[in-house]
């Protein structure tokens, strides 16, 4: 997979650039706030992901914009195609792939598609942060292997939505109770649906973590990543089946039925789970050191990676957000390795210096223009 | 500053759905130039719509009459009727030729977050109609969305220990394409919803 060609008109401080890129190793250079992480986010928007910071629309579109355009060239899956994004700044995205237009959320798992994985400093909230940033790790997991799991997800936050709605308006109309049962129903089959699929990510990452983890660790340490969820008896989350989850879950929504309605919010369920990195059996988030934690962030990345490339048959552009200055030297020389055996790879740093490893090209980037440098 | 009359018709065209100020503004400028026999015949339009219709008194469908066209023509059965949201829905199952029933119009689908419950739907009428016409089967053709299943899943509830079979309309591909050009999700859940075949 590669892309050739990306253009962008009023995307974050580009007002119109174009810039090629070749295969293998692309280095974008430049000082602090010129424009090379908004570039690699434009290349995550044209995978059907999004911004990899989580930015809105309104905040990607040029300041005084109305709309950001981007359009890119490449080959996936040995054909040529073309994407088109329309980023409009009352929010919303447009994509076309080869001007027919696409779903967005289902796009990143479309066959035919540029696919991207990002990695940044800013993984390390992955082991560090909330639950909801595990939760998204594998709810992207899910949308990039299977267009349904993204609309599957949907569904299940709008049911959540309906009910929370309905437990508010309950407080001051008992009117409203009349179809809580029937919104348990579907809260519980949803909730089974997305909880399913993320098992079936985890399934996957699980071994590549722990392969990733030791290569880069260089030590024999046991990883492992398990679900946990309050209405899941602890260590039966793997085995269960999805008609198992739905009863676990409709069974769960009953006992906090009262909870629930006093509180006005659904206590348990998809949207409060997590996942619990484990390092020889304990919790990184709590007691792996910050090392530890840093190869263990750019373990399930790659190993993401790893998901994607065995998905699709064909590796994905890797997009590397200034991680290299971050690393020890250990660590670098494995990252080195992936880039090295990678179809191609868009780095950004603040120097070109200290890559052991062929460049392709090296591209400068100042205050929202591109120049390409031999 | 735009004159006060036009002012007045571009604050009402906006708020029609799908219309923002600036299509508003053309839509009103457009009016303004055209013979004032053609504004006559569509400010008459508008007014004939809301004066000379009104809900069907069994299935509320838009009607010109006390009971619909569906309601009262002999050929349809019925003991079956159609559930929709809308009644523009009934328009679409029509145009498959496909149901020969009666219609049952909802006005919505059940959703806490618009403040719509089942007693803002017309779902008591529905109850009334099963005994009082005989009712032996209802198809519920809400939105295959969230709110339509739940709606849906609503109506089976009160209606199945009544002793009416109730059945939803699958979700499928659309016929007479290539597979190829059918989109994913479309595709996917045609997979779910799979079937046997007879033997
Ligand atoms: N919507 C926007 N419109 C105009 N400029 C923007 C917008 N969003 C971000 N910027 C500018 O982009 C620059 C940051 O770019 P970034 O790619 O994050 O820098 P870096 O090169 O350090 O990665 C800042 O100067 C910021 O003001
Ligand atoms: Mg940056
Ligand atoms: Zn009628």
């Amino acid at each position: 997979m590669q892309l050739r060609s990306l253009r962008l008109t009023d995307f974050r401080n580009y007002a119109d650039a174009a810039v090629e890129f070749r295969p293998g190793l692309n280095l974008v250079v430049g000082r602090n706030g010129q424009g090379k992480t908004n570039l690699l986010e434009a290349i995550n928007v044209l995978s059907g992901l999004g911004s990899h910071r989580g930015a809105a629309g309104e905040a990607m579109v040029r300041q005084g914009a109305e709309r950001a355009v981007l359009s890119g060239t490449g080959s996936a899956g040995g054909r040529d195609v073309r994407v088109d994004a329309e980023v409009k700044r009352t929010g919303g995205t447009r994509l076309l792939v080869n001007r027919v237009a696409v779903e967005r959320m289902s796009a990143s798992s479309s066959a035919g598609m540029l696919v991207a994985v990002a990695f940044s400093p800013d993984d390390l909230v992955i082991i560090k942060g909330g639950p909801e940033e595990r939760r998204r790790l594998l709810d992207q997991g899910a949308a990039r292997v299977r267009p349904l799991g993204a609309t599957e997800r949907q569904e299940f936050e709008r049911v959540l939505r309906q009910r929370t709605g309905l437990l508010k308006a309950a407080s001051t109309s008992h009117r409203a109770l009349a179809t809580l049962d029937v919104w348990d129903e579907s809260f519980a089959r949803a909730g089974a649906v997305v909880v399913r699929n993320r098992l079936a990510v985890l399934d996957r990452l699980r071994p590549e973590v722990l392969r990733r983890y030791r290569s880069v660790s260089g030590q024999a340490g046991e990883v492992s990543v398990e679900y946990k969820a309050s209405w899941l008896e602890p260590g039966t989350a793997s085995a269960a089946s999805e008609e198992g989850l739905r009863a676990a879950l409709f069974d769960a929504l009953a006992k906090a039925r009262s909870r629930d309605l006093e509180r006005g919010v659904s206590t348990v369920g998809p949207q409060r789970d997590d996942v619990e990195v484990l390092l020889e059996g304990a919790d990184a988030r709590l007691f792996a050191s910050q090392g530890e934690q840093r190869t263990l962030a750019l373990s399930l990345r790659m190993a993401e990676r790893d998901l994607v490339a065995a998905n699709r048959g064909e590796d994905p552009i890797l997009l590397l957000d200034d991680i290299f200055s971050e690393l020890d030297e250990v660590r670098r020389g494995h990252l080195v390795e992936m880039v090295a055996a990678s179809g191609q790879t868009i780095a950004t740093a603040t120097s070109g210096a200290g890559w052991p490893m062929a460049v392709s090209q090296t591209l400068t980037v100042e205050a929202g223009r591109v120049l390409a440098r031999e | 500053m735009l004159a006060g009359p036009v002012q007045d018709l571009v604050e009402e065209l906006t708020r029609l759905p799908g219309i923002g100020p600036k299509t508003a503004q053309r839509l009103a400028f457009h009016i303004l130039k055209v013979d004032t026999a053609d504004a006559r015949r569509l400010a008459g339009a508008i007014v004939g719509v809301k004066e000379k219709t009104r809900f069907c008194a069994r299935c509320f469908n838009i009607s010109t009459t006390e009971l619909c066209g569906y309601c009262t023509a002999d050929r349809r059965d019925p003991t079956l009727v159609c559930v929709v949201e809308e009644a523009r829905d009934i328009e679409a199952v029509e145009k498959t030729g496909e149901f020969k029933g009666r219609y049952h119009v909802l006005g919505g689908a059940i959703s806490p977050i618009d403040g719509v419950g089942p007693d803002d739907l017309r779902i008591a009428e529905l109850l009334a109609r099963i005994p009082s016409e005989g009712i032996a089967e209802i198809i519920v053709a809400t939105n295959p969305n969230v709110e339509g299943e739940a709606t849906g899943m609503y109506l089976a509830r009160l209606i199945s220990p009544l002793g009416v079979k109730i059945t939803r309309i699958a979700s499928g591909l659309p016929v007479g394409g290539d597979l190829e050009y059918a989109d994913e999700v479309t595709l996917g859940r045609a997979f779910e919803g799979r079937r046997e075949f007879p033997h």
